[in-house]
């Protein structure tokens, strides 16, 4: 018990430390992401609508009146692409979060229960690793029709089978620790010995897998709507943005595509050092 | 060897039957009705009752399962409704063009990644290791359809270095006679080098693109084998024998990290797989990527279905090979022991 309080007590303070001045690309990383969140949060505020037209302004280059220039059809690129923070960065986040509860929650079980349970889990879980988890979103949602729900199903299943791997090992080697058989004795049911030991205690890795995945799913749901599978126009989102900007690059109008894609650049990155960041801190 | 070899095709065997299973049960169960969705935009009931019986949609679901299964054993992917083809017949005639393509990026990215590897790992700590660590932290985050169109922009629009990309040959330009369906090779049979320069300079820069994309797992895996490498005692014992920079660096180094590179050449294939989707498209490459995002536009059901299995299938052998590889390159694995 002491030992848990320690660890409890020692380590906000060692990831305080670390973010102060310890690891520059976690650093670097919560700041991004920060400053992202924040300009999605009030930009959208003070920007115009991303989804008003104008005719006479199509495909405007970047300058004082559109920052980032206009496309097609004379909407501002900085206000769409600015709205279509809020959406990809909630996708994303979601889609990781619920691949991390519902894979992690599997491998939990298979890990604990053992037996036909986790051949079962641990067949199903290698045919899911048979495709990219690229692949098996595009598969699922080509079965399902176009619907921003059943993309974000299909990414989720597709980034779910690291989570079911890494949380089933944790299981493994934790119902070998004494407290459970204690647990047992104490009257615990298998449920209550899942979700009140194994998995608070294996969920760690999980989570720090969580923030890699949200930016992993941010790239397969815009290169999905880039496929025309995923968001549908005219909603800004970053993919179909770019998608929209393809035929423009051919004539030398760069600014449709760029900027969208710098921007899911800097999330995905933001979410990369920040995982990154974290594993090294959970390692020392 | 033998048992391994039997336990792992065994293994395999099953993964490929549990994928097959769980295809199916995508295509059928999940929420959406394949008929209506083949049917299209101005479906009326007739259409899509007819749909059904064409398809067998209307049996009940175990004889639609039996029927694809016995499909699947006699290599029957399907009909396409765009090409009218079977789509086992599709894939073949577009899979030389994807080949092509993957092989050279596989090429690009076994260079790039265990180039950039192993220098961060013999300068750790150094810059050459930063510019490493950078390279892969952006090149992991790189959206691939966004890298792609920034390159079309700079590389073909405004500097002009490479051609446009309108597919396998510049337009107006017939293909060579189809031995091996590689047109860089089928020109040269043909006799035609300047043919196959500009074969060539089409499939350079989608493989460059699609190259690096695929390099970046490897970089860091590499990176990391190579530093642990040179870190074990062994590595100790060599410096202190003074055996030389080249022979630490090669033999101490990267031939213990070979095992551990090689297995990651199964996630190389991954990225392949996905890129070459993405890629395909942009650069109008007729392969089997660009064959399924047409037909997932284009509701072409079992076209999705006979593609991803055959990914599915050949990503299992993929992995079989590595995992043979892994076997072979390193002689400290008893597998009599491992059972």
């Amino acid at each position: 018990m002491t030992t848990a309080r320690m660890l409890a007590s020692a380590r906000p303070r060692r990831l305080a430390r670390l973010c102060g001045r310890g690891d520059l690309g976690l650093r670097l990383g919560l700041l991004l992401l920060a400053v992202l969140v924040l300009i999605g949060l009030v930009g959208p505020l003070l920007l115009p609508d991303p989804n008003a037209t104008a005719a006479g302004q199509s495909l405007l280059p970047p300058g004082p009146d559109h920052l980032f220039g206009t496309d097609r059809y004379g909407r501002d690129l900085l206000a769409r692409t600015v709205a279509a923070i809020r959406l990809d960065l909630v996708l994303g986040i979601g889609v990781a979060v619920a691949a991390m509860l519902l894979g992690s929650l599997l491998g939990a079980v298979a890990g604990y229960l053992g037996g036909i349970v986790d051949e079962v889990v641990m067949r199903f879980t290698d045919a899911l690793l048979a495709f990219p988890g690229f692949v098996l979103a595009l598969m699922v949602v080509a079965f399902t029709g176009n619907s921003l729900v059943f993309m974000a199903v299909g990414v989720t299943i597709g980034s779910m089978p690291h989570f079911i791997r890494l949380s089933r090992a944790r299981a493994l080697s934790e119902r070998e620790l004494d407290y459970i058989p204690a647990s047992k004795l104490a009257g615990s049911g298998s449920g209550g010995i899942i979700f009140g030991h194994i998995m608070p205690n294996t969920i760690g890795a999980p989570l720090i897998q969580t923030t890699v995945t949200a930016g992993w799913a941010i790239l397969d749901i815009a290169a999905l709507s880039f496929l025309g599978v995923g968001v549908q126009p005219p909603t800004a989102e970053w993919g179909t943005m770019i998608s929209e900007g393809y035929s423009e690059i051919l004539t030398g109008k760069w600014w449709p595509a760029f900027f969208p894609g710098l921007f899911m650049l800097i999330a995905v990155l933001a979410f990369q050092l920040i995982g990154d960041g974290l594993s090294k801190w959970k390692n020392s | 060897m033998t048992r391994y070899l039997l336990r792992r095709l065994l293994s395999s065997a099953i993964t490929i039957a549990v994928m097959a299973v769980l295809v199916f049960f995508a295509s059928r169960v999940l929420p959406g009705d394949p008929a209506v969705i083949r049917a299209g935009n101005d479906a009326t009931p007739e259409l899509i009752a007819r749909i059904r019986a064409e398809h067998g949609l209307d049996l009940p679901l175990y004889e639609q399962f039996f029927h694809y299964v016995g499909g699947l054993l006699h290599g029957d992917l399907g009909t396409s409704v765009r090409t009218g083809n079977p789509v086992s017949a599709d894939l073949l005639t577009f899979l030389p063009a994807t080949l092509e393509l993957s092989l050279l990026a596989f090429v690009v990215a076994v260079l790039i990644g265990v180039t950039v590897g192993t220098v961060a790992a013999a300068r750790a700590g150094q810059w050459p290791d930063a510019v490493a660590r950078g390279f892969t932290a952006v090149g992991g985050s790189m959206p691939s359809f966004w890298l792609a169109l920034m390159a079309i922009f700079v590389l073909v629009y405004s500097l002009g270095l490479f051609p446009s990309p309108v597919g396998r040959l510049p337009l107006g330009t017939s293909a060579p006679p189809r031995h091996t369906g590689f047109l860089t090779i089928d020109a040269l049979i043909a006799g035609d080098g300047a043919l196959a320069t500009s074969a060539l300079a089409q499939l350079a820069l989608p493989a460059l693109l699609l190259g690096m994309l695929s390099s970046i797992a490897l970089a860091r895996i590499t990176r990391t084998a190579m530093i642990d490498a040179l870190s074990a005692s062994h590595t100790r014992a060599a410096r202190g024998l003074n055996l030389g920079r080249r022979h630490i660096l090669l033999q101490e180094g990267f031939r213990n990290a070979l095992p551990t590179i090689i297995t990651s050449m199964g996630f190389v294939a991954g990225h392949l797989i996905a890129g070459n989707i993405i890629v395909e498209q942009i650069f109008s490459w007729p392969g089997i990527g660009r064959y399924l995002s047409t037909a997932i536009s284009q509701s072409d059901l079992d076209v999705v279905q006979g593609f991803v299995i055959v990914v599915g299938v050949s990503y299992v052998l993929i992995n079989l090979v590595v995992d043979l590889l892994y076997v072979v390159s390193d002689p400290r694995i008893d597998l009599r022991r491992a059972g």
